[in-house]
């Protein structure tokens, strides 16, 4: 070997170690091209608002669907369990409610999810290097709206909670909690500058986006609650300051772009979903045609209305008078799949409708159950029509037998009689996952071509005639809310059953009902597993469903409308005057509209009220607003759990303790986060 | 200290080394930072004198050269052997010179010896050959054949006394060379005991070498490195190529299940191509993988797609003592893979091949037909009668066999009549699922250049129709030698996997309503199941499905080592990967998807992920000897590596056509596509030092200074240090009595520091994502932060592993053991702390997260690997082989706070609890079911006999129905319904009744997934041509969460269920008249969200024996192998998952290993096989 080339090869290969050596460590920075720095982004307005439109997502989702949906009116007057039923005994029934209850912390989640990214907004705003002026002041405004929103939600429900304002980069994991009243100051102080700031009409015109009369209402709503805890404000009670808002949007509505439908049955009409006149402040559906859909930050698309809905298979079988499961994900495409009937409504909610005058009844509740057909979808689609709308007339159609007649108790003349579809559905594709729309026209009575030339269109398919007709005969069902006699039922080709019937006797209360078992009664006695249906969220219109989930609906569902802001009106002149003549004048606003005929608003028949009670105050309650998440704040703002439940709901009242439900368990899950689980303490659960 | 005086004193470092200390040498040490090392232990010389006094009788030559250096200080250089082949001297010196004194001792010696300088070169004489005598040379020929009879290739056959004369044998034992009549021939081989053979009048021989202790001789692979066993200082497992073909698959890991103590290694899917968990010496981490890290070749790389018959060893590196060289990524274990390269010679031709089938899957029977009818009569026989505390038939809507229509429902109990039950497992599971598999790999070349190259196709079909594993690799490796210091090689890895994945929903389908026909009158499929229950069948419909995987990867590792000097090389070598793995999904018209999820429209999709990276590492090594007797290596190595992936995902929905698939996107609002990017970067600086003293004290340090880009800028560098230390006492003097039973025996200890820092890239940096939302029915831009929120403070995770290891062979070798205890403590293990809520939400079901470093876990353990031979005779041989590790596992500190019990795993399905194993389950601990009399203490609960009995922590029963409890302020609270009753206890009671609701907070740990301890038992048998081996596992000790028990959903009998289902038949449940413990009541009315305690059911002992495969194999005749010039001819059969015992008699008809899952149950295997060599 000679020196030289050792020489050499030495030097080479300590160069190459010398290469290796230096390779600096800075060269260890990360690249990262897919995210973008905060301090560029968010000191600059286009960003700052992207930022600040990401506070919305909280209202989307959890708290306008199920898990809210039945925190905020379950465990009331109103709302007991179908037959045999025990889910959500925890919330129906007060029972087992334990820190591990899923539907609570989905609430306790969602409300305080986007709490952040509002505190994080306002606190950027001083800063920005750009933008207008008026625009920043109105997105602010919304943001301390969505703040004060999402706090009230949990301070209803929860109480006592740690007030987080800002958005600090330390993270205590050690939060302690704020008082109530701190709570509400808070709520209040966000929402008058919201209000102060908002325009009346929505920024971008994007009906999301929220404006004065939502600050007011709000303010109005979030006062009433407030005054249940017994605050008060400048030597003002809240209940003084509830009626002042109300009184305030009512007088000027027109000043703040609000409005009350002069007849009930526009409230809940399909052409009135997405932009409703009444609504104070809403949460916008998806629209399944635009490419938004797909680009939802929701946590999940709401599924509330299959819960107030029996399960029809469970009653009727599918193999006589119900054509079409509602149990199958891919079968019904008028209800929808109803395999989820964990909701029905007490006797007292029943009782509280006067249907004979009442438009409000059928507008809230289904009774009369059908077939549908799908000859638009035929038409429209030929062979490539998706199999839930692949239902021609004549397979809609029942024709009764002896043995349907035996096994439903139908007077068997009418075996051979015809029972037609009342509903017809269209079927088009959405754009990509939204996939089908199926949109309900109505087959007029009497018309039995199954012609696509006589459909009509009707505000709301989800309405049927009241009172059913006995000679009708698109419905096979028909649960009457008048007692009917048997002579009476024997005049009618279809199933009929006396809601009155299917409840326990023994439960005086009106919150059982009968058992599906063997003679309870019913013929059959599956029958006990049908209650009426509360429809108001169950959107039947041309982007209304998600096709591919029959479990879900798209339509725009109302956080809080005009017809609230009577009630606490109403409410609030009981707990300040007392002036029954007064709060009869406000409740009388939206009793007037619900009548069928406008000549039945008068005080012969109960319709119109000349002096009213707290007592009728919450019957209104009940009939405006039953199921759109205000009951259960409502009898805790009026301390009145314990002597309603008592009186109708015996199956709540049994578990009842007052000592720890008003206010929900805190979340297992949050405890396990937090370093200091004992000391924030479990809300006594 | 002058580096000229260090030139001189230099001592010897090994033969052939000319025996002049140069400058030059000098010259590239100064160079090195290892110099001070060696001049630490260079001894001072002293003296100067150039004439010896010395005397003696039969001195050794070794003690005689001690005597010049002391006098003369010159330096003596020789070749240990060579003195020991020495004869003793007699010597009278008086102040003799020294050239005088070596002449003569050295007269009769085979040595002579010249002096430079101040040293003294010793070496051997050349042999003089006597040109008188060549007649009496004659030709001795022979073969040298193995104790079995295999010829042995290359033994060195020298002519004792005459080193330079000799010869080795060819590759089928032969040999040729001269000798004398009276020469003594010596064989020798690595692995083999030396023999020695007096050349007699018969000159042809043939000589069987027996093995030495071959394991202490092997060349085992180390981090950066190899070493012989006997030096080992670590915990180092070494698999040979024959078990790592033993069980036929293209998974070379497969094989290694329960052979090397320490590593568990499962599958839970008898997909083909699903992949492994492999896990070293249980879990350390929670967030990070437990994955161990693969080094093939040297280098990072892709085991999964490895030809097995191209791995010419497997190491396993188990403490950190050996695995710290890998610094930040060696903490879950090191797996060093080597592939054949070829050897100078002769061409070899190895050919393997293997065909066989999969299948024979067991899968629970379901309850059909009668026990279906019974199951459904008792779920509608009973009803609760609260008035009266009891069970009743009457209002029941079952009450004779005249119900039977009533409870089925029209149409199903049609359907029931006609004896329409469909098994599912039959319908959907195909028996004739061939797999075969054909490798061919050449190596051969010459001294200069070496090559192998080897092609592997694999064909493996899965149970599923379309369910297939098509893998074909290749492996090509070339090392030349440019010059005698100069090599340069590549290796190139490349592998094409086309693999076709079937929807695998059998867990569903198996509980699925078993009263609906698959297919409709008119022969077409069935689609109306019940809800999200899929019919399969539809899948397997020409041209609708499809779901296939084509990765395409590719490795190419170039290096050049040079060797400037003895002992010194420096290797420079470069690891390049590009891989494309892409998926294609087509969810046509007709298809599964199509039909039930997504609403009638075909979709399709394309996945692409491209991953592109390289590390470049250089190595020094240089191996010296002090003072002949302290032998030094010592390592410097760089290493730098950078990997960037890309993905991008095209979705297209409405596609119109099947004809399409993912072929024809159409670009408009049907399409969507997304991309995303990730790299990351890392540097490492490492320094290894080992060291022996005479062979037996033997030690070992290492450090490396690692940095990686995932860490925050100011916290990116770490140190990862480590020591070990082995004695081999039975090197020993004293040790000299216990030879005739006790081989060797050798301990050792190490402790080391690794790390783990695998955490997401750009987790700890705050960043904002842009994404759209749906505002008001419109798309609107927004942004939102990312989710980990920055954490400056975060650094690497690193566990301090201290091993405790004894290696011993006994009795002739005949047991051969190994020993290690060690403790890891992991300290600093980052946690992704989910900040609470309040602290806001990232997306709809994800909250902010923060990396920390704040939690403690500990493993401890014991594994023991025996191999034993237990019979040795020349036609009959028995070995065993026994593979054991037990690890107790525990996380020592959480959060830092109170903060325990968090929820952990992919879906939340484990939970953190101090003083438990990382993946332990922590939910409702049952005590079976509330029985038919306990009526009372049941109503405490709210519960009823057949409600599930939840065992509640810190409960005490006080009487009959009375039960006490202190909260979480101590104060005890009574439960009970009989106010009269816990009067007696406490009198302040006034409360009608006050029940105990159970919540979350009763969750008990209810066991932990990982093993409490595996073994592995194999067996081999060998008689003449014939080889049996029965290879055994067992895992004990792990829980796992077998969903079946979940699917007990009783509201899956009643009418209208949603959807209807069915259970296994073995399932044993509660009824009035059937007080069984294992299931709660069948009633139509309850199911997962009214039986309180119900999620507890799952938690199932999932503790196993198995018999994991048998082969017989028969090796041809040599004979007639000759004849055929094969070298190695062998067939055989393997049966593998034969036999499967569960210790938990709640699990029947499945197999644990697939961890509680069902979707894809593992399969029984039977190949036959043929190995080949040319």
């Amino acid at each position: 070997m000679k020196i030289k080339n050792i020489k050499g090869l030495i030097y080479k290969s300590l160069f190459g170690l010398t290469i290796a050596l230096s390779v600096a460590s800075c060269k260890l920075d990360e690249y990262n091209p897919i995210s973008l720095s905060e301090q560029d982004v968010l000191s600059k307005f286009d960003g700052w608002k992207a930022y600040q439109s990401n506070c919305y997502t909280g209202l989307w989702g959890t708290l306008i669907s199920m898990p809210y949906g039945l925190c905020s009116e379950v465990g009331t007057d109103l709302w007991t369990f179908p037959s045999n039923s025990t889910t959500y005994k925890e919330i129906i029934g007060y029972q087992d409610l334990t820190v591990s209850f899923n539907l609570v912390g989905n609430v306790w989640n969602y409300a305080w999810g986007s709490i952040k990214d509002c505190n994080k907004t306002i606190q950027l705003a001083p800063n920005l290097k750009d933008g207008k002026a008026s625009d920043i002041a109105t997105l602010v405004a919304e943001t301390k709206l969505l703040r004060a929103y999402y706090y009230s939600v949990l301070v209803t429900q929860f109480g006592e909670l740690p007030l987080i304002t800002t958005d600090d980069p330390t993270k205590n994991l050690s939060p302690t909690r704020n008082s109530v009243p701190e709570i509400y100051t808070q709520i209040i102080s966000d929402l008058r500058e919201a209000f102060n700031n908002l325009p009346v009409t929505p920024l971008d015109n994007n009906l999301q986006r929220v404006t004065k009369k939502a600050a007011l209402g709000l303010l109005a709503r979030v006062y009433a609650q407030g005054a249940g805890e017994g605050l008060s404000e400048g030597g003002k009670s809240y209940w003084v300051r509830a009626k002042e808002c109300a009184d305030s949007l009512i007088n000027n509505m027109g000043t703040y772009g609000a409005a009350l439908y002069p007849d009930f049955a526009n409230v809940f009409a399909s052409a009135n979903n997405r932009n409703n006149q009444e609504v104070l402040f809403t949460a916008y559906g998806l629209d399944p045609y635009s490419p938004s859909y797909d680009v939802s930050t929701a946590n999940s698309k709401p599924n509330l209305y299959l819960h107030y809905y029996p399960k029809f298979d469970d009653a009727f079988g599918t193999a006589d008078v119900f054509k079409r499961s509602v149990n199958s994900n891919t079968s019904n495409a008028y209800y929808g799949r109803l395999n989820q009937a964990f909701v029905a409504p007490t006797k007292y909610l029943i009782n509280c409708f006067n249907a004979t005058y009442d438009k409000r009844w059928e507008n809230t509740f289904q009774t009369a159950f059908t077939n549908y057909s799908g000859v638009q979808a035929i038409a429209s689609n030929g062979s490539g029509v998706p199999s839930p709308a692949n239902v021609k007339y004549t397979d809609a159609t029942v024709t009764l037998t002896a043995a349907m007649c035996t096994k439903y108790g139908i007077n068997p003349a009418f075996a051979g009689k015809k029972i037609y579809p009342y509903a017809d559905v269209n079927a088009k594709n959405a754009s990509k996952n939204a996939t089908w729309q199926y949109i309900p026209q109505i087959w007029p009575r009497g018309v039995y071509t199954g012609a696509i030339s006589s459909l009509v269109t009707v505000a709301n398919a989800n309405v049927h005639p009241y009172p059913l007709d006995p000679t009708e005969d698109r419905f096979f069902a028909y649960l009457s809310k008048d007692p009917l006699t048997a002579a009476d039922k024997a005049t009618r080709a279809y199933v009929t059953v006396n809601i009155d019937d299917l409840f326990d006797p023994s439960d005086p209360t009106g919150s059982t009902y009968k058992a599906n078992a063997a003679g309870n009664g019913l013929t059959p006695s599956s029958l006990a597993m049908l209650f009426p249906a509360m429809q108001k969220f169950n959107h039947n219109f041309d982007g209304g469903w998600l096709g591919g989930n029959f479990q879900q609906k798209l339509g725009n569902i109302m956080i809080m409308r005009m017809a609230e802001v009577y009630l606490i009106a109403a409410e609030a002149t009981m707990h300040t005057s007392g002036d029954g003549a007064a709060a009869a004048n406000y409740l009388n606003v939206l009793r007037k509209r619900a009548c069928r005929n406008p000549g039945d608003f008068n005080v012969g028949t109960g319709m119109q009220l000349s002096t009213a009670t707290m007592n009728d105050v919450f019957d209104e309650y009940a009939r405006e607003l039953c199921g759109e998440f205000t009951r259960w704040a409502l009898l805790k703002r009026n301390k009145a759990f314990e002597s309603r439940l008592q009186t109708y709901n015996k199956r709540a009242a049994a578990n009842f303790n007052p000592a720890k439900n008003y206010v929900r368990p805190i979340p297992f899950s949050f405890l396990n986060q937090i370093n200091n689980a004992t000391d924030f303490g479990t809300n006594g659960y | 200290m002058p580096w000229h005086y260090l030139a001189d004193r230099l001592p010897d470092c090994g033969g052939g080394f000319n025996g002049t200390i140069t400058k030059r040498l000098l010259r590239a040490m100064k160079l090195t930072i290892f110099f001070i090392a060696v001049a630490i232990f260079s001894a001072h010389a002293e003296g100067t004198a150039q004439n010896i006094t010395l005397s003696g009788k039969d001195l050794p030559l070794k003690q005689v050269f001690s005597a010049i250096e002391k006098q003369t200080g010159y330096v003596i250089f020789n070749n240990k052997r060579d003195l020991d082949e020495t004869k003793t001297v007699t010597i009278t010196a008086n102040d003799l010179p020294l050239k005088d004194v070596l002449d003569l001792i050295l007269k009769d010696q085979p040595l002579e010896y010249s002096i430079r300088g101040k040293t003294i070169v010793l070496s051997r004489k050349v042999p003089i050959i006597d040109p008188d005598l060549p007649e009496a040379r004659v030709p001795v020929t022979g073969t040298v054949v193995d104790a079995k009879g295999n010829p042995l290739e290359n033994v060195s056959i020298v002519i004792k006394g005459k080193n330079k004369v000799g010869t080795t044998t060819n590759s089928s034992g032969e040999f040729r060379i001269e000798a004398n009549q009276g020469d003594v021939l010596v064989f020798s081989i690595i692995g083999y005991l030396e023999q020695e053979v007096t050349v007699e009048k018969n000159t042809s021989l043939s000589i069987a070498l027996n093995p030495i202790d071959a394991k202490l001789e092997e060349v085992v692979v180390i981090g950066y490195g190899t070493q012989k066993r006997r030096d080992l200082t670590g915990a180092v497992v070494t698999v040979k190529p024959d078990q790592i073909t033993a069980r036929p698959g293209p998974n070379p890991m497969e094989s290694l299940q329960g052979r090397v103590a320490g590593l568990d290694i499962t599958r839970s899917s008898g997909q083909p191509g699903a992949p492994l968990t492999i896990q070293l010496r249980g879990n350390r981490s929670f967030t990070a993988s437990g994955t161990p890290l693969f080094i093939i070749n040297g280098l990072p790389g892709d085991y999964t797609t490895l030809n097995p018959y191209d791995i010419e060893s497997i190491e396993v590196l188990k403490d950190a003592s050996s695995t710290a060289v890998y610094g930040s990524a060696g903490s879950n274990g090191v797996i060093i893979i080597t592939t054949k390269s070829g050897k100078a010679g002769k061409l070899a031709i190895d050919f393997n091949t293997y065909y066989g089938n999969n299948g024979w899957s067991v899968t629970p029977k379901m309850r059909t037909g009668e026990d279906y009818l019974q199951t459904k009569r008792d779920a509608y026989s009973y009803v609760w009668d609260a008035a009266n505390s009891q069970w009743t038939t009457t209002g029941a809507l079952w009450q004779s066999p005249a119900d039977d229509e009533k409870i089925f429902g029209t149409q199903r109990y049609a359907l029931y009549q006609q004896g329409q039950f469909a098994d599912w497992a039959k319908l959907f599971l195909q028996k004739s699922a061939h797999t075969q598999n054909y490798s061919l790999g050449v190596s051969g070349g010459t001294e200069k250049t070496k090559g192998y190259i080897s092609f592997n196709y694999t064909n493996e079909k899965g149970q599923y129709v379309g369910d297939d594993y098509k893998l074909f690799s290749t492996t090509m490796r070339i090392d030349h030698k440019v010059r005698n210091f100069v090599s340069v090689g590549a290796n190139l890895t490349a592998s094409y996997v086309d693999r076709n994945k079937a929807q695998d929903k059998l867990e569903n389908a198996l509980v699925t309503d078993p009263l609906v026909k698959p297919y409709n009158d008119d022969g077409t499929l069935n689609t109306n199941l019940g809800n999200n229950v899929y019919n399969l069948l539809l899948n397997q419909q020409y041209g609708v499905y499809g779901n296939v995987d084509n990765n395409l990867k590719l490795y190419l590792n170039p290096y050049i080592e040079i060797r400037p000097l003895k002992g010194l090389s420096y290797l420079s070598r470069l690891s390049t990967f590009l891989t494309f793995n892409n998926t294609y999904r087509f969810d046509g018209i007709g298809s599964v998807s199509y039909t039930y999820a997504n609403a009638n429209i075909a979709k399709a999709q394309v996945d692409q992920n491209r991953a592109i990276g390289y590390q470049w590492e250089n190595i020094v090594t240089y191996n010296f000897k002090v003072k002949r007797d302290h032998a030094f290596t010592v390592t410097g190595i760089t290493t730098w590596y950078h990997n960037q992936n890309t993905n991008t995902t095209m979705n297209q929905s409405n596609i119109v056509s099947n004809n399409f698939k993912w072929y024809k996107f159409t670009g408009d609002a049907n399409t969507t596509s997304t991309s995303s990017y990730t790299m990351s970067k890392t540097l490492g600086f490492i320094g290894r030092l080992n060291y022996a003293y005479l062979g037996k004290y033997l030690f070992s340090a290492t450090i490396r200074r690692d940095g990686s880009s995932v860490l925050y800028r100011d916290n990116r560098w770490d140190n990862f240090p480590a020591v070990s230390a082995g004695w081999r006492i039975s090197d020993e003097s004293f040790m000299e009595g216990t030879k005739s039973w006790l081989n060797s025996l050798k301990v050792r200890v190490g402790w080391g520091v690794t790390g783990t820092a695998k955490i997401d890239p750009y987790s700890s940096v705050a960043n904002l994502e842009s994404n759209t939302m749906s505002l008001g029915g419109v798309t609107v831009p927004i942004y939102r932060n990312s989710q980990y929120l920055t954490n400056p403070d975060l650094g690497w995770e690193k566990s301090y592993n201290t091993n405790l290891g004894m290696d011993a062979s006994f009795l002739n070798n005949r047991i051969d053991m190994s020993l290690d205890l060690y403790n890891t403590k992991t300290k600093g293990v980052i946690y992704g702390v989910t900040a609470p809520i309040i602290y806001g939400q990232y997306t709809s079901s994800q909250q902010y997260k923060t990396n920390i470093n704040v939690c403690e876990t500990q493993n401890r353990g014991i594994e023991l690997a025996l191999n034993t031979r237990n019979i040795v005779t020349n036609d009959f041989n028995w070995t065993s082989a026994i593979a054991f590790s037990y690890n107790k596992e525990k996380i020592l500190a959480l959060t830092g706070g109170v903060a325990n019990n968090i929820a952990n795993g992919d879906n939340n399905q484990y939970s953190l609890t101090i003083g438990q194993p990382v993946n332990s389950f922590r939910n409702f601990r049952l005590d079976g079911i509330w029985q038919l009399g306990q009526e009372k203490d049941a109503a405490a609960f709210g519960k009823r006999p057949g409600d599930i009995h939840v065992d509640v922590p810190g409960m005490t029963r006080l009487a009959e129905g009375v039960y006490s409890k202190s909260d979480a302020t101590g104060a005890i609270n009574y439960y009970y319904t009989d106010l009269a009753a816990a009067q007696k206890f406490n009198g302040a009671l006034t409360a009608a009744k006050n029940t105990y609701s159970v919540s979350a907070n009763d969750y008990q740990i209810v066991g932990h997934n990982n093993p409490s301890w595996t073994m592995g038992f194999q067996n081999s048998f060998s008689y003449r041509n014939w080889e049996l081996s029965v290879y055994s596992y067992f895992r004990w000790g792990q829980t796992i969460s077998y969903n079946m028990m979940g699917w007990y959903q009783p509201s899956g009998f009643a009418t209208n269920a949603s959807p209807s289902r069915t259970i296994p038949k073995y399932f044993n449940y509660w009824t009035p008249n059937n007080p069984s413990n294992d299931f709660p009541v069948m009633n139509y009315l309850e199911g997962p969200g009214t039986l309180t305690g119900f999620s507890g059911l799952n938690y199932v002992d999932g503790s196993f024996f198995k018999i994991k495969n048998i082969t017989l194999g028969y090796n041809m005749p040599r004979e007639l192998i000759k004849k055929l010039s094969l070298e190695k001819f062998r067939v055989y059969g393997t049966i593998t998952n034969p036999l499967v015992v569960t210790k938990s008699p709640l699990l029947k008809q499945y197999d644990p290993e697939m961890n509680g899952s069902l979707e894809y149950p593992l399969t029984k295997q039977i190949v036959v096989g043929l190995n080949m060599t040319f």
